[in-house]
């Protein structure tokens, strides 16, 4: 019943901002791994009635299975050395990549990347169903992760091209999408602020 | 009031959902509705907003297109909300509010999307926001003056994570878009596709964006949707720490300038005195306490957008 803790379970512990060596320069990461961040478990299940439906509206919209075989959903993830935000980034992950589910806790899965030495941890939400990706063919043509990174990067391909004659045909500037795309920040940078005001975000690994 | 008894009731209710779940997948959420009926664990209100939550989740459209090209379909959608207003262009303003929408998502069902969160500050006195599949954030300047802490930014921020979270924008594309031979040319291999396959998934491309744009700007979502919406806020907010009833007091601001003749938000958003009144039974039970340092959320807030 893992995913009952989705919406339930203590918040991010000190001992939670896991892998980061110690004497690591951000005073702020060292400060999360002491005992500011506390248990707020206490109004839990209260919380938990009010927001039964709503938790299930903000699920993960699939629900894996230890076995699965689902594909990175996402243009560039990383798998991670634990389970939980700021833990050590160990490999990076490319859309469309096979990987089997290991072991799940929460929000995490702990995964094996198809025809590589690599595993380790990602958040549920880094993945899809293939079926979802149009990548069924592939499994089933394919002899290897690299055959259904082809496929997945094709298609890449195309939608760049679609856009680019949707593009032409409006007249459209894409140069301040391109810009806010910049915008993004780091995981460790958005867990120092909240940090920074007492706020926590849940790791999702404490079971 | 809960009881233990009851706590001890939800337990089980929740085991059961996510076993059933587990069973037949989240196609089946309305399934699970009647079965947690059916064993009187939950009421009739319940399964009708499961049911809402499963019509959502089944939506064919949000199925057919890959994160990839929900991507690409909220990327034009974007470009065209940049061709009718301006960005704002003010760094720090900037800088600050992709900060608190990212750390936002993290405490959403997806923390990561296929090309992330960004957010962006549009030049227009209007109170107005719009969220494109691929999550291209927008706010107006007059959005964010309703906004008078962090905690209240956070609750319109976090209404429109929710948007790209349950995928609003992809299930306002008309199912006419989706005709068989768009179905079979998503299915077949880039370098296979033919011509016509081609153009036909052109098509269908620049209809979704005019589907989804033409959602955000003029016709907005229905009320179902704006509630998910605002569940998920609550949702997101609360579970960070902070009080969960900020967007309470934004949308009272906002009935004020609705009252003065609003645009945009004010046209496209249910009545807010409607939405308090929802977000009231939502909180009911909930601890309405802010875990945030007021004095840090304060000033980093004076600082970023005193200016605005």
């Amino acid at each position: 019943m893992h995913r009952t803790e989705n919406t339930c379970r203590p918040v991010l512990l000190a001992s939670e901002v896991i892998g980061r060596e110690k004497g690591h320069g951000v005073r702020n990461l060292d400060a999360l791994r002491r005992d500011e961040y506390t248990i707020r478990g206490g109004h839990c299940m209260h919380k938990s009635i009010a927001l039964l439906t709503f938790f299930l509206l903000l699920s993960p919209a699939f629900s894996f299975e230890v076995g699965d075989e689902p594909a990175v959903s996402v243009r560039s993830g990383d798998l991670r050395s634990s389970p939980g935000f700021l833990a050590n980034i160990t490999a990076p992950l490319d859309y469309g990549e096979s990987v089997e589910i290991i072991e799940i806790r929460g929000d995490w899965l702990r995964i094996r990347v198809a025809n590589s030495p690599d595993e380790g941890w990602l958040h549920i939400s880094v993945v899809a169903e293939k079926e979802s990706m149009r990548l069924e063919q592939a499994d089933s043509s394919s002899t290897g992760s690299a055959s259904s990174r082809e496929i997945a990067l094709a298609g890449r391909g195309f939608n760049e091209k679609v856009e680019a004659q949707y593009k032409s045909q409006k007249d459209l500037d894409f140069s301040l999408v391109d810009e806010m795309e910049e915008y993004g920040r780091s995981i460790e940078e958005l867990v120092i602020f909240l940090a920074d005001a007492g706020l926590t975000v849940e790791a999702g690994s404490v079971e | 009031m809960i009881t233990k008894s009851s706590k001890r009731v939800l337990l089980i209710a929740l085991a059961a959902g996510i076993a059933i779940l587990a069973l037949t997948g989240c196609k089946a959420l309305a399934g699970v509705a009647g079965e947690l009926s059916a064993l009187g664990i939950i009421d009739a209100r319940q399964v009708a907003e499961l049911a809402v939550a499963g019509a959502d989740v089944v939506s064919s459209i949000s199925e057919t297109f890959t994160p990839e090209q929900q991507y690409y379909v909220g990327r034009s959608v974007a470009a065209s909300i940049l061709d009718q207003y301006e960005p704002y262009r003010d760094d720090r303003a900037t800088a600050y509010l992709n900060t608190l929408g990212q750390a936002l998502a993290l405490a959403s069902g997806k923390p990561f999307l296929y090309g992330g969160y960004r957010f962006m500050i549009l030049d227009s006195d209007e109170i107005n926001a719009f969220a494109t599949p691929g999550g291209h954030i927008f706010l107006t300047r007059g959005m964010i003056s309703l906004a008078q802490r962090e905690d209240e930014l956070a609750a319109i921020l976090a209404h429109e994570i929710s948007h790209v979270v349950l995928q609003h924008g992809m299930k306002s594309v008309k199912s006419s878009r989706i005709t068989s031979s768009v179905v079979s040319a998503l299915k077949t291999t880039a370098d296979a596709l033919t011509e016509n396959q081609i153009v036909a998934l052109t098509e269908t491309f620049s209809g979704s964006v005019d589907d989804v744009a033409q959602t955000l700007v003029t016709s907005g979502y229905s009320r179902a949707t704006e509630r998910e919406a605002d569940a998920g806020a609550v949702q997101i907010i609360q579970s960070l720490g902070y009080d969960p009833s900020a967007l309470i007091r934004v949308l009272e601001r906002m009935g004020s300038d609705r009252a003065s003749g609003g645009l945009g938000f004010a046209k496209t958003h249910p009545d807010p005195e409607m939405r308090i009144r929802w977000i009231d039974d939502m909180l009911e039970g909930i601890d309405l306490r802010s875990g945030a340092n007021s004095a840090v959320t304060r000033a980093r807030f004076e600082i970023a957008l005193g200016g605005l």
